[in-house]
């Protein structure tokens, strides 16, 4: 066995030999990283995708217009453009100005015509396969064809590109950052035709041969599913202070987080993406370096629904909301199932969320709780509740949905509830019936597309959805989606936040959920990488990281 | 022979047809918002699922689909997974081999040191060497796959550095996937990496080869002590053949037999098995392929999957049985 | 699960009378290893039936706060992640986990009884037909139908009951099938039919009592893979569906991810899953040999 690993010790040596003779324990460039995900890249053209994985590889081969800055979740840059837009007084059309001398990874020439190309594509996108996987244009942008909200997009010269808007639309600068809208080189996306359908026939999406062709620090090499996903360092970077140091990142799918933790304890990897929150004490005994994530950008709820089926809930009466909101010892749901890391919500959103705005919650008070519920006048009938929590899935807000809703069940236990724990499958049932409406009250949250305020307040919770109070919460108020769309089309983010600061007063008014937990979910990586940014909307950038032999 | 081979073959058509139809209503009829869910994750309200049942044609009457899907599975077409447009056949050939690696290596585990072990404790019926050699089989079918594999890669992996945590190969060799087989890719590749590929295969296929080890033990424990109180063994041991001569001309040959039916068996067990191990291990097989198909409600490639599993399983044990006549030819098929 | 470890079909060739179950019974106490079996299952026997009186703590009665403490005084086992007693778990654990192991199987052997006994008894057609549709279940390997019928199911301990017990009938049925095909050219069935005995007091009075056997043992080793199969299934996230219901497989998986920092969590349960899965297998082989003399040896 000692030979084995002798021998294998050898064939690593070898493998990577050729990168670099440095032996210093300075920082040096070259290497390969290897990244352990939660899960596969779905397609390889991030138009396409709207999940964590697709675009946490994208965002480092794509570039948009605009990017948040590194490690932060709502701090507009420039990247592709030199500046930020200038906007028309009217809110409805937006001015970019690009940079000069970029050039894609396949050598054609990145300028105003590749820009008008790429927003021409997605509004075209047709209905099937392309539209039912294309989320964000059409979430964004309120649909494809003549629905999108952006009338034109001009090249009006090389470096100028103007984006005609039909409304004006206050979150579209914020929303421009997404990695989905990151710009692609027209050329290759027109060599192997990238809007084939059905999606099987899409060697592009697929990412067979010439895929993912962008301007970013790493160019697209390889994806074998399921398997792993090769990018490599452009050795023609147009921002050359910030080129990539490493010559590869290999990322490599996990279906579970105790595989992961020991992999990298191994090292068979050397960043994880995200491990359990219950590891961070183990993972930190075995020398590994915890990822900072900074500020949240997601939320765990105990959602209420105030009427299923067409009958309202026993939730109707808010005195019931408060002392299920009371009976919560949030701080230690905190402390056992997020070893710490997040924080009990002190509004409707995560805080660092552009417009949030901070509200008096109930505190946790299990006495005052009893007596609410008791003064609510309730039959022992209707104290028997069923709580639901989803199965077969971790989310980065629910590092453990079992364990947080039977902490749940016991809190309301103590207060005079009689708890029926009840479970589906996240993905077999559990989405669609609570989006649908059929649970009564039940553990969802929300990870931010967008750190805005709408992307969590109209978005996720409480816009209302063909004219009727959105079926997962059954809280009819005219006045806050009135407000809400009135913020929407707002031609300033200012106007837009006071708009949203008051539908936040609305919601600590009329407690339609119970926000649980705002969490940093963490990742860990071995003490040789550094250089590292953390960042919690799941979109970290690798051109910054070296690794030590 | 050969017709007992062509009737076999014939009789397994009906099964797998009734399989199609089994699973066909049973994935239709799933509770939940179909694959839609797993596209949309948590953006899948109500109105974005039935845009996606209707443009996906979910909400075709039952009959309609399924006659499309056996039209297609006709013309050899498995269809694509819905959730990422994959082929079936594309993900199959680069999952396949994978499962196939560990199977095989399960079974040579099992095999290389059940035989053996059997062979001992047989040798020394109810002394304490038959004692330790059961206590070993007894745990292996007890320990849940999961635990061991867990264990090990603790041990192993983590602690010792002896052995990789998870997959066929080091991600940073870069060998490049030509057949699949990591092993092969590896010996392909040149750099004495097999020895890498091997060292991956090790822990997995000891995890996922400790029940079919236990059974092997037994089987072949039983049947030598079985053999050994026949006449003719006795006979040759009072003509004063040597014990080892015995063994090799006698029991063994004889033993054999009902040692490949269970070997045979064991495959199913061991499909079955890789299920969990290749979770355990981050094992990009056909097991955890199943599993995250079900779970995404990817109807298309749990139909064809199961299906395929099905075929590899009667067709293992039709080779299992006309091996059994081989060796066996005292046994007639009418 | 497909296939069972050890299932080697013991076919009677007499017919069983009073006499051979007093043998049987005298042979299985004398076997050593099937003694220690039927001590290792009493044990998770009684704790079951006594966990009201000897648990210290409450299963369900847990404060978060006092989460993960290894092995004291006052917790012999340590506490789970919630909080709770885990030596209070564990005894309660024997409760749910034998009752799910045990009725599993024996669904398992009701359903695969009553097709194996059409299918033997009846022969031709229905026999045909019903052994088609056994073939059908066989060749899918044997978790993958429990992981079905739980995602169609839902989640709870009478849906992985089902589940369980559903992909262990074939099994059983086949076994059963068989040992009818044998016995009905056995001479004493022979005798009877040519006594004018009807074809179904055939089936019910002189062949089903004998082919019962194998079956008896059979399910004794597959309540061993049933116990083992449910905490299989719990580790694939289709476990029973209530997590404050102590139970082995659930608790089990739970501590999966506690391999490094409370390791106590994933040995109690797991001991106790694996010495029980060990008595239903020590006492599954010893009634092997008690109903079948001839390999006593």
């Amino acid at each position: 066995m000692k030979r084995l690993a002798s021998l294998l010790a050898i064939a690593a040596l070898v493998a990577t030999a050729c990168t670099s003779s440095s032996s210093t324990p300075a920082p040096a460039s070259g290497g390969t990283l290897v990244v352990g995900l939660n899960g596969d890249m779905v397609f390889a053209d991030p138009s396409l995708v709207s999940d964590g994985n697709s675009l946490y590889v994208g965002a480092n081969v794509i570039q948009g217009l605009v990017g948040l800055k590194p490690g932060t979740i709502s701090e507009v840059i420039p990247v592709l453009a030199t500046d930020l837009p200038t906007v028309s007084a009217d809110g409805k059309t937006y001015t970019f100005k690009l940079r000069t001398g970029v050039k894609f990874h396949d050598g054609s020439d990145f300028n105003a015509a590749a820009v008008k190309f790429n927003y021409d594509r997605w509004k075209a996108y047709t209905k099937g396969d392309l539209q039912d996987n294309a989320y964000y244009y059409g979430a964004v942008f309120g649909g494809f064809g003549d629905a999108s909200n952006i009338s034109s997009v001009d090249a009006s010269d090389a470096t100028t590109v103007v984006i005609n808007l039909k409304t004006p639309q206050s979150n579209f600068l914020l929303a421009s950052t997404l990695a989905v809208f990151g710009i692609q080189s027209p050329t290759a996306l027109q060599k192997d035709n990238a809007d084939t359908t059905p999606l099987k026939d899409n060697k592009y999406a697929q990412g067979q041969g010439e895929s993912m062709v962008g301007t970013g620090p790493f160019m697209f090499k390889s994806w074998t599913p399921n398997d792993s996903i090769v990018i490599v360092r452009n050795p023609s970077y147009w921002d050359s202070a910030n080129a990539a140091k490493l010559d590869q990142v290999t990322f490599k799918p996990f279906g579970d987080s105790t595989a992961t933790l020991q992999a990298l304890q191994s090292g068979g990897i050397d960043l994880a993406f995200s491990i359990s929150p219950l590891d961070v004490a183990t993972a930190k005994g075995a020398g590994l370096t915890m990822i900072d994530r900074g500020a949240s950008c997601n939320q765990l709820n105990l959602d209420i629904n105030q009427s299923v089926g067409g009958s309202p809930t026993i939730y109707a009466n808010k005195s019931v909301r408060t002392a299920v909101a009371e009976a919560l010892n949030k701080d230690s749901y905190v402390t056992a199932f997020y070893s710490g890391l997040g924080k009990a919500p002190t509004g409707f959103m995560p805080s660092a969320t552009t417009g949030f705005k901070t509200e008096t919650l109930p505190a946790y008070d299990a006495t005052k709780a009893t007596a609410d519920l008791k003064a609510a006048g309730l039959t022992a009938d209707q104290l028997t509740v069923d709580l639901y929590y989803p199965s077969n899935v971790v989310r980065p807000y629910m590092p453990d949905p079992k364990g947080i809703a039977t902490a749940i069940a016991n809190d309301l236990t103590k207060v005079g509830f009689t708890v029926n724990l009840k479970t589906e499958d996240w993905k077999g049932g559990y989405v669609s019936d609570a989006t649908g409406g059929k649970f009564p009250l039940y553990l969802f949250g929300w990870t931010c597309d967008w750190a805005g305020a709408d992307n969590f307040l109209y978005t996720a919770w409480f816009g209302y959805q063909d004219n009727k109070p959105n079926a997962q919460f059954g809280w009819a108020n005219d006045q806050a989606n009135t407000l809400m769309l009135k913020a929407l089309g707002e031609p300033t983010v200012d106007a837009a936040n006071a708009d949203w600061g008051q539908v936040q007063d609305l919601l600590a008014q009329d407690l339609p959920m119970v926000p649980i937990v705002n969490s940093q979910p963490p990742g860990a990586m071995s003490s040789k990488v550094h250089g590292f940014v953390g960042a919690s909307n799941g979109i970290e950038y690798f051109n910054t990281v070296t690794v030590t032999k | 022979m050969l017709r007992f081979i062509v009737r076999r073959v014939l009789g397994a058509i009906p099964v797998l047809f009734g399989l199609s139809v089994i699973l066909f209503l049973f994935l239709r009829l799933l509770p939940g918002g179909g694959p839609a869910v797993a596209i949309l994750g948590q953006h899948a309200t109500p109105q974005l699922i039935a845009q996606i049942n209707e443009t996906q044609g979910f909400d075709h009457p039952l009959y309609v689909q399924y006659l499309d899907y056996l039209g297609r599975l006709f013309r050899g077409d498995f269809g694509a997974s819905v959730i990422d447009g994959r082929t079936v056949a594309e993900s199959f050939a680069i999952r396949f081999p994978a499962t196939v690696e560990l199977t095989i290596g399960a079974l040579i585990f099992a095999v290389g040191l059940g035989i053996p072990l059997g062979r001992l404790a047989a040798r020394h019926p109810n002394s304490w060497i038959d004692g330790v050699v059961t206590a070993i089989s007894l745990f292996g079918i007890s320990i849940p796959v999961f635990v061991l594999g867990y264990t090990l890669t603790f041990f192993f992996a983590v602690q010792l550095h002896w052995l990789p945590a998870f997959g066929q190969i080091d991600p940073r060799l870069n060998v490049p996937p030509v057949t699949h087989f990591a092993i092969i890719d590896a010996l392909l590749a040149g750099n004495w990496y097999v020895v890498d590929a091997v060292a991956h295969l090790i822990l997995p296929s000891i995890a996922l080869g400790s029940i079919p080890l236990a059974v092997i033990t037994r089987i072949t424990r039983a049947s030598v002590i079985d053999v050994s109180n026949e006449d003719y063994v006795r006979t040759a041991r009072a003509k004063g053949l040597t014990d080892r001569r015995v063994n090799s001309r006698h029991i063994m040959r004889n033993a054999w037999l009902p040692v490949t039916t269970v070997i045979g068996l064991q495959v199913g067990a061991l499909l079955a098995g890789a299920v969990l191990t290749e979770t355990v291990f981050t094992w990009n097989g056909v097991g955890s392929w199943v599993v995250t198909s079900i779970q995404n409600h990817d109807y298309i490639v749990v139909q064809s999957l199961i299906l395929i599993f099905a075929t590899i399983f009667l067709t293992v044990n039709l080779i299992v049985d006309v091996g059994y006549a081989f060796l066996n030819p005292r046994i007639r098929y009418s | 699960m497909a296939a069972l470890p050890g299932s080697v079909a013991v076919v009677p060739t007499r017919r069983i009378s009073r006499g051979l179950w007093h043998d049987a019974a005298r042979r299985l106490l004398r076997n050593g290893p099937a003694i220690v079996g039927i001590v290792f299952i009493a044990f998770f026997v009684i704790a079951a039936i006594l966990a009201p009186i000897i648990a210290p703590y409450s299963p369900t009665a847990c404060t978060l706060s006092d989460g993960i403490h290894g092995p004291s005084p006052a917790h012999i086992m340590g506490t789970d992640l919630q909080g709770c007693d885990e030596y209070s778990r564990v005894l309660y654990g024997a409760r749910i986990s034998l009752t799910v192991g045990i009725t599993a199987v024996f669904f398992g052997l009701v359903g695969g009884v009553l097709v194996g006994a059409i299918a033997g008894g009846a022969g031709g057609i229905v026999d045909g037909v019903l052994m088609r549709i056994i073939d059908v279940l066989l060749a899918v390997p044997g978790i993958l139908l429990a992981i079905g019928i739980v995602a169609w199911l839902g989640h709870g301990e009478i849906q992985i009951v089902l589940a369980v017990g559903v992909s262990y009938a074939p099994i059983f049925a086949r076994l059963l099938r068989g040992s009818l095909l044998a016995l009905r050219e056995s001479d004493y069935v022979i005798a009877a039919r040519s006594m004018g005995a009807s074809p179904v007091r055939i089936l019910l009075r002189h062949m089903l009592p004998n082919a019962l056997t194998p079956l008896i043992v059979q399910a004794t080793l597959a309540a061993a893979t049933a116990i083992i199969d449910v905490a299989g299934l719990g580790f694939l996230g289709l476990g029973p569906g209530d997590p404050r219901v102590a139970e082995w497989g659930e608790m089990l998986t739970d501590s999966a991810r506690f391999l490094q920092n409370a390791p106590y969590l994933i040995l109690f349960p797991g001991a106790a899953i694996v010495i029980s899965a060990i008595g239903f297998n020590l006492l599954g082989d010893g009634l092997r040999e008690a109903l079948d003399p001839r390999l006593k040896r």
